[in-house]
This record gives structure tokens, C-alpha cells and sequence, in this order.
């Protein structure tokens, strides 16, 4: 016990104070009675009724001095160690898609709430949420409306059980209280002999699931694969093929127990941005019945082109489809510059550069200030090669050039190229750099004319230019399909501001991100949308299906899954320093207040009672 | 006592609840046959007996003779016993010795109403002391209410003893009338058993003050007994619950009194706090038949 306040001390003078006045109260007043006898009859009756009379007579001191005490113990304000006596109970809840079967879940909890309940009230209780990763709901609580608040958090997560993650988390756990009971509720096998495992939910059960879509063009016909798989039981089952909503072919598939099918469907001038494959069946899991496949959006690439001889830049960049080239001469180059995605300055660079998207700065008379950059005299070239150092990160200039005999007559000397990144050299100088901004703007430099090179001659000009407009313009996404809980990484878009998930359920979800990439990892099936709000106020987005991981469609407990847990017994010296951690200081301030409280009204009471 | 309460008095009797045997002759019924009074059965002559006793009539008709037998009729000894403690001069809002002694001389001007003869005994201490001569008219009665009056009130009293102690002064049957509080150990339930025993009626008369009976103090009391000032003060807080058990004691103390004299056909009457003597003398009189 521990006192905060022992200046106050001083008041339980009171006790005393309250026991000399006791003493020195008015004594008895003296009457003179015709008899005493009936009084004395009175007496055995007085007797017989509160045989603890005596102590009654005593109970307003014994009050008074209880309150004095309580008074005095609220104003030192003693505060107690609590020992952290209570079991420790870990409940580790697999959210994974495969607990949504037949209500794996709900029972999981009942059986949660159950084990909790035969466990008695001091046990604290930490629940954690086993999905794509593992959320601790609550912290060792005591608490029955915690504890039943949490448990009625847990939802499905639609993803894999990550086990290596509940294991980390659970570990942490357990290394500072290796006494701690951990029970694990999931329909899987897992194998510790730490953990107490609560099997939840029919293995045996009957799910189908179409666990891929993929689609492939070939001429004019489009190929619709799906995979489609019956477990626990064969079944014949009707599968239908939707484009855009539109249904475009169906299917009757029989179905052996646990063989995989594949269903194809050849769509001659199929146009769509989704396709989708379902089938309808009152299978353990409906979730899994259907598989959607979207189509990669092709966002128009604006590209400004500001060159008095634009040939060659003018004819590569018509070879890619998504490039709305528009072209200006010498002339107006002085005009405003706004609205693209990419400007390219061939020979010269205005006054003031554009803020608004990529530049690319092709053999200028000289280099803007903030590129840190001075071009010095010219320099014998020689054979463009490949830059050893980290450009290819992004500019991944390995295919790109195929030809080995790409020669550079002459090119600028470049004074420093820290901030740049060197993709391509020639005769040991800079030929191409590139860098982008912390606003995701992409600068890039070329040394030399083309005119002093043969580059605009071979292939692997076009190659080159298409891989930076990749990587001027990055496409957001490289996969269009994903699954539950796997964390996805997507480029930024230039002057990116604003970075949003729309989730399948039309809600919209902030996520934070950094110039070169943003991740996440969505857990609810369908139809997600990535958009990417722009300083200019346009948008960029890009769709991506996230479904359930295949392996949660089989509703078997699988091989099992090791879970590594390891007790580590305390030593005495480390029990002590936990009992300091983990003891909690506790105020009983609010009690000795209600007490006193209490004791006040009983003391009025009496006093009441007493005196009418 | 006021001239109204006399006049009621002057239209009632005593009655003698149990027969009397005793050498002068009065209203009350006797269990010896004599020849004064009411007619109560025939027996056949015998030689030796008054002729004048015989049923002339009923021997012209039967041609036996036989002689009318009549009840007689003998005077009751009254005896009064005053209980002369200092408790019956009671507390300041009541005085139980002056109701006693109305009580006392309503019993004794019924008594010699009906011809009985009449004595006040002062009970105190452990002896019974004779107030006067023995009454028989009512100019003795009215000259008894002056030493009456002088009788005074101190000490203790052992009701039992004093009892006991009157045998000294003459038994045998008739009515004996005990005035007290009755708040004492003594055996004063043997005294009236060995009364009864005598073939005496009793009329226990109880007097208990409204202080007695509901005391008006409270807090922390100190009481001394008026009847032992020497003795110890008997301590005690008066609050609620020593209220109401006193409350009880007070209702036992009744409760006892009534089932002794329900068990030993003694008449008895309680001056409970409030009550005017006179009309409990004639209520309980009415219902015990001591008065007709």
C-alpha cells in the first residue's frame, strides 16, 4: 500500500477527539420512578428481542468512528498494489473466408463464449482475430461486456488464416506470461503442443467454387476459362457465363468429389469490361460461387511534343495506341503549358517549366535550375549500353535493348548526376537519366540528339520510349485479380493527392501512400476500384476483382499447419520485474468515498431511529 | 366519593360469590340451613324438633309430617387490604393511593350496604395493620374515611407476608379485597392461593399509573426506585426498542394477572392509566358478579 497524501494525517486526531467525547458526554439524567419493576421485566424482554443490545448501544460511536476513518483514509488516498493473480486465457478466432461455412464462426464464438464462461470471473481474457493477419480485439479483460463486445467484433475477413502472424502476436503473449492458456478456434488442422485447439465446424460438409477465371484472345475469339471444383461431394451443376452483366453462355458440368474441372467458353467479338462465372448451388459457402474477371482500363496518355524537327518522336509515339499526341513548333512554345501527362521538349525548354505532368528533355541547349544538372562540352559518344547503376528499378531497360550496335556520336558532359538516375550510357558518359519528383513527376534526359545517333533507326527506340511512358506514366496495377487479405502494391500516379479504395459495398476508404507506391490489402470479395484523385482535380483509377483465396473453398481441416510457440518459464528475478509491469496501482479512492457515504446515512439513521 | 357515585352505590349490592359461614346474620346466603329466611327443603320429623317448624298444611295432606327447612342468611366479612408502599403514591402526573383508597371505601360502602362488616388492613413491610375498628354501619364507615385518610405511604411491602399476616387477626370465609401495583417479587400469588384455600373470595384490584404503563422519558435514564432509594439506579436508554419492550412486560404483567385469576377464580379489576376508579369497581364488579 502506497499513501499519496500523508500530510493529511493529522486528521485522524478525530478518533480521538470522537472517543473523549464519548467520555465526557452528558451522563445519565436521574429520575425517581414509583418502581423499577417493570423496567426490569422490560429488560429480559429488551434482551431476548437484541440479544446484541450492548453492541447497539455502542453502534453511533462505532459509526462515527468508521466514517472519521473513512474520511481520513479518502483524504490520504491509499492506493493498493493489485496483484495480477488472474489466468490468463488467449482466445485465438480464425475470421478466415472457410469460417464462414455453415456458421463456422458464430459456433466458434458460442464455443468462445462458453469456454470463457466455465473459466470463472478473474480470468482475463484476450481475444484475437486470425485473418490476413491478427488483430488483437481485446487485452487481457476481465470485463463480461468486453469480453462479449469483442467476440461480437469478429467477423469474417474473407481471406487465408495467416497463422505465422496469430503465432507472432500469440507469442508475445505468452513470453510475458508463459502460463497463459491459448485455445484456438478453427475449422483447420493445426499442430502445437502449446495450444488447445477447438475444431469448429463440419469438415465433411459439401462446397463447390469456381476458383479461377482467366480469359485469353486469340484473333477475333475470346477464350473464358474457368475452374470449377466440387469438394466433399461430386455434383452436376449448371455454370453461367456473364459479360458485362449480359449472360453469354451456360454451361451443365458434372463435377467428380475434389477434381478440379475446367469449363471454356470461345465468345467470337467479345467486348466487356467484366466477365463473370456462376453457378447456383446451396453449398456450404455462397461467396465462393462466382468469379469475376475485369478487363485492365486503358487510360489515354496526353503527350505534348514541342520539337521544330518532331519526326521521329512524332512516329514513335503514334505507335502506341494510348498516346494523344498533340504537336507544337518553335513558334508557340511559349504558350501555356497545361493539361498533359507528359511533355516532350525536343532541342530547347521553355521559360518556365510545366507543373503538371511528365518532362522529358531531349538534347536541350541547357538545363533547368532545379535539376541540379549543367550540361558541359560535348563529348566523344560511342555505343549505347546499359547504366549499372539502380535505374533499372524502374526504367527496366533490359529487354529493351536488344541491339548492341546503337551508337552515339556525341553527347553532353554532365557535371553531377546525383538526384538522377542513369539508365542508358554512352562511351562511359550519361545518355539517359531519369528521376522523379516527391510529387511523382517524372523528369528525363536525354544527352544527345537523335540526329547524332542511329537510335530512331532500330527497334529499340520504340521500346525504350514505351518503357518511359511506363515509366512516366505507371500503370496503377499490375494484376487485376487478387486475393482476400494479400497485401497489393500499386504505383502512384504522378501529383497524385488523394488515394481511395471504393470497397464492393460502395463504401470509399482513404489510403495512405507514399510517391512511388501505395498498399493495401482488401478482404471483401468483388469488385474494387483504386482511384487516384490528382492535384488538378482528374482522376485515375483502376478496377481489380478480389475474391476468395481458393484454398478456403475447401472446406476439409487440410494437412496441418505447424504452429510455432515456444514457453519460456520466468525466472524469479523476471517474475518479480512482471509483477511490477503488470500489478496494477489501485485507487480505491470511489470505494472509501461510497463508504463513507454510507456510513453517514447509517450513522442518520440510527441517530433517526434513536431518537423517534 | 361525590354524591352521584354514591347514589349509584345506594342501588347496588355486594353479593357473596361463595356461601358464608359466620356466626351473625346478613343478606348473604349461607351453606347451614336456618330458619329466618328463604325456604329450602322438607325433611321428615324427628323427634326433638320444633313442632313449630312443622308443614301443617302439607300433613293434612299427606298425613306425614315434615319439617320446613329455610337457608340462612349470615353476614359477610369484608377485609380490605390497602398496599401502603411508597410506589403506590405513584409519579407526579398520578397518584395510586388515592385511587386505591376510593376504591377501597366504594367496596367497603357497598359492603355494609349489604349489612357485612367491614376492615381496612395497611399492608407494609411484611405486616398487615388494622385502619379502625371492624365497620358495620355506615356512621362507623363515614368515621373510617378520616383514618383512612391518615394512613400513610413509605416503605417497601411484601404482599405475600402481609397477607399471611392477617390471619392473625380472624379467618374463615368472606371477601378479601387486596389493593396494590403488585410491582414486587414477593408471593403474593401464594398468598391469595392460600386464601382461596381458607374458601375466601378475593378481589384482587391491580393500580397502574398511565406514567407506569407508557413512560413520557427518554434518552439515557438513571431510575431510582422510589421504595429503595439506597438501592442501585437501575440504568437504562429509553429509545425505541426499550419501548416497545417494555411495551411487552407491561402486556405479560397483564396477560399473568388475568390467567392466575381466570385459574384461580379470583375477581379482578385493573386501574389501568387513565381510568376513573369508580367505573372500574362497577364495570368489573358487573362482570365478576361481586356486585349486583
Amino acid at each position: 500500500m502506497k499513501i499519496l497524501h500523508p500530510e493529511y494525517l493529522w486528521m485522524a486526531g478525530g478518533l480521538i477527539l470522537l472517543i473523549v467525547l464519548w467520555i465526557v458526554r452528558p451522563q445519565r439524567e436521574k429520575k425517581a420512578v414509583s418502581s423499577v419493576w417493570l423496567w426490569r421485566l422490560s429488560e429480559r424482554f429488551h434482551s431476548k428481542r437484541m440479544p446484541l443490545h450492548r453492541v447497539k448501544k455502542m453502534l453511533q460511536l462505532l459509526l462515527q468512528l468508521f466514517a472519521v476513518s473513512a474520511a481520513v483514509l479518502l483524504a490520504l488516498r491509499p492506493v493498493f498494489r493489485v496483484p495480477d493473480a488472474g489466468k490468463e486465457y488467449i482466445a485465438v478466432v480464425d475470421v478466415s473466408a472457410g469460417m464462414g461455412m455453415n456458421g463456422r464462426l458464430e459456433k466458434a464464438k458460442e464455443s468462445l463464449l462458453r469456454d470463457i464462461s466455465s473459466r470463472g470471473a478473474g480470468t482475463e481474457v484476450t481475444v484475437i482475430a486470425a485473418g490476413s493477419g491478427a488483430v488483437t480485439l481485446l487485452e487481457k479483460s476481465t470485463n463480461r461486456n468486453e469480453i462479449e463486445h469483442a467476440v461480437a467484433r469478429l467477423q469474417i475477413d474473407w481471406s487465408t488464416m495467416n497463422v505465422q502472424a496469430a503465432a507472432e502476436t500469440v507469442q508475445r503473449m505468452l513470453d510475458g506470461n508463459p502460463e497463459a492458456e491459448i485455445v484456438w478456434y478453427t475449422g483447420r488442422a493445426l499442430e502445437s503442443d502449446e495450444i488447445v485447439l477447438r475444431q469448429t465446424g463440419d469438415t465433411d460438409c459439401w462446397n463447390a467454387a469456381v476458383n479461377r477465371l482467366s480469359c485469353s484472345r486469340q484473333g477475333v475469339t475470346t477464350t473464358f476459362e474457368a475452374e470449377i471444383v466440387s469438394y466433399n461431394a461430386a455434383a452436376e451443376l449448371t455454370c453461367a457465363l456473364y459479360l458485362d452483366d449480359r449472360i453469354a453462355g451456360a454451361r451443365q458440368v458434372l463435377l467428380n468429389e475434389n477434381e478440379p474441372a475446367v469449363i471454356e467458353w470461345d465468345i467470337k467479338n467479345a467486348s466487356f469490361a467484366a466477365a463473370k462465372v456462376v453457378f447456383a448451388a446451396q453449398d456450404a459457402l455462397q461467396e465462393d460461387n462466382e468469379a469475376l474477371l475485369v478487363m485492365p482500363a486503358e487510360h489515354a496518355v496526353r503527350v505534348l511534343l514541342c520539337s521544330d524537327e518532331p519526326f521521329f518522336w512524332q512516329q514513335v509515339l503514334r505507335a502506341f495506341d494510348t498516346v494523344q499526341l498533340d504537336v507544337r513548333g518553335a513558334a508557340q512554345w511559349e504558350d501555356t503549358f497545361e493539361n498533359y501527362d507528359i511533355y516532350v521538349f525536343d532541342g530547347t525548354l521553355p521559360k518556365a517549366l510545366p507543373s503538371d505532368g511528365g518532362i522529358w528533355m531531349i538534347h536541350p541547349d541547357r538545363l533547368p535550375r532545379e535539376t541540379g544538372l549543367l550540361f558541359g562540352a560535348y563529348q566523344q559518344g560511342g555505343y549505347l549500353e546499359l547504366s549499372r547503376g539502380g535505374t533499372q528499378r524502374r526504367l527496366q531497360l533490359e529487354n529493351a535493348l536488344i541491339s548492341r550496335d546503337i551508337v552515339v556520336q556525341k553527347l553532353h558532359q554532365i557535371n553531377d548526376t546525383e538526384r538522377f538516375e542513369i539508365a542508358l550510357t554512352a562511351g562511359g558518359q550519361p545518355a539517359l537519366l531519369a528521376m522523379r519528383e516527391s510529387n511523382g513527376l517524372a523528369r528525363v534526359i536525354f544527352t544527345f540528339d537523335l540526329h547524332d545517333s542511329n537510335l530512331p533507326l532500330t527497334g529499340d527506340f520504340v521500346l525504350i520510349v514505351g518503357q518511359l511512358l511506363d515509366y512516366t506514366m505507371p500503370e496503377l496495377m499490375n494484376d487485376t485479380t487478387v486475393n482476400a487479405g494479400e497485401t497489393v502494391k500499386a504505383a502512384v500516379t504522378p501529383l497524385a493527392k488523394e488515394i481511395y479504395l471504393k470497397l464492393p459495398d460502395g463504401t470509399l476508404k482513404a489510403l495512405p501512400f507514399t510517391p512511388d507506391s501505395v498498399q493495401f490489402a482488401p478482404v471483401q470479395p468483388g469488385m474494387h476500384t483504386l482511384m487516384q484523385l490528382k492535384e488538378n482535380g482528374m482522376l485515375q483509377y483502376a478496377d481489380f476483382v478480389c475474391r476468395i483465396p481458393p484454398r478456403e473453398s475447401d472446406p476439409r481441416a487440410g494437412e496441418a499447419q505447424t504452429v510455432s510457440l515456444v514457453r519460456v518459464p520466468l525466472t524469479e528475478e523476471e517474475k518479480t520485474a512482471r509483477a511490477e509491469q503488470t500489478d496494477r496501482m489501485r485507487d480505491i479512492g470511489t470505494e472509501l468515498a461510497a463508504v463513507l457515504l454510507l456510513l453517514l446515512l447509517l450513522e442518520w439513521m440510527v441517530y433517526y431511529h434513536e431518537q423517534y | 366519593m361525590d354524591d352521584e357515585f354514591l347514589a349509584t352505590l345506594n342501588t347496588l349490592d355486594l353479593s357473596a360469590r361463595m356461601p358464608i359461614n359466620n356466626r351473625f346474620a346478613g343478606v348473604h346466603r349461607s351453606k347451614t340451613y336456618g330458619d329466618i329466611s328463604e325456604f329450602a327443603d322438607y325433611r321428615e320429623y324427628q323427634p326433638g324438633d320444633d313442632l313449630r317448624r312443622i308443614d301443617w298444611n302439607l300433613a293434612g295432606r299427606t298425613g306425614q309430617y315434615y319439617i320446613k327447612q329455610f337457608l340462612d342468611e349470615k353476614k359477610q366479612q369484608v377485609r380490605i387490604f390497602l398496599d401502603t408502599s411508597l410506589s403506590m403514591l405513584g409519579e407526579a402526573d398520578s397518584d395510586k393511593s388515592l385511587a386505591a383508597l376510593r376504591m377501597g371505601a366504594a367496596i367497603a360502602y357497598l359492603a355494609v350496604q349489604a349489612m357485612d362488616s367491614v376492615c381496612f388492613y395497611a399492608m407494609n413491610g411484611a405486616r398487615s395493620v388494622p385502619v379502625g375498628p371492624v365497620i358495620n354501619c355506615k356512621s362507623q364507615l363515614i368515621a373510617s374515611f378520616a383514618e383512612l385518610e391518615q394512613v400513610g405511604f413509605y416503605g417497601t411491602c411484601d404482599i405475600g407476608a402481609a397477607i399471611a399476616d392477617q390471619a392473625r387477626y380472624g379467618g374463615g370465609r368472606g371477601l378479601t379485597v387486596i389493593l396494590s401495583d403488585l410491582q414486587t417479587d414477593s408471593d403474593w400469588k401464594g398468598a391469595i392461593r392460600s386464601l382461596k384455600a381458607k374458601g375466601q373470595d378475593v378481589l384482587l384490584i391491580c393500580l397502574l399509573s398511565k406514567g407506569e404503563e407508557q413512560p413520557s422519558y427518554r434518552g439515557a435514564q438513571s431510575l431510582a426506585d422510589a421504595e429503595i432509594p439506597e438501592a442501585q439506579p437501575f440504568s437504562v436508554e429509553v429509545d425505541r426498542d426499550m419501548l416497545h419492550a417494555y411495551g411487552e412486560a407491561v402486556q405479560w404483567f397483564y396477560r399473568d394477572l388475568e390467567a392466575f385469576c381466570a385459574g384461580e377464580n379470583v375477581a379482578l379489576a385493573c386501574v389501568r392509566g387513565g381510568d376513573k376508579p369508580e367505573e372500574v369497581l362497577l364495570r368489573q364488579g358487573f362482570m365478576t358478579g361481586l356486585i349486583k
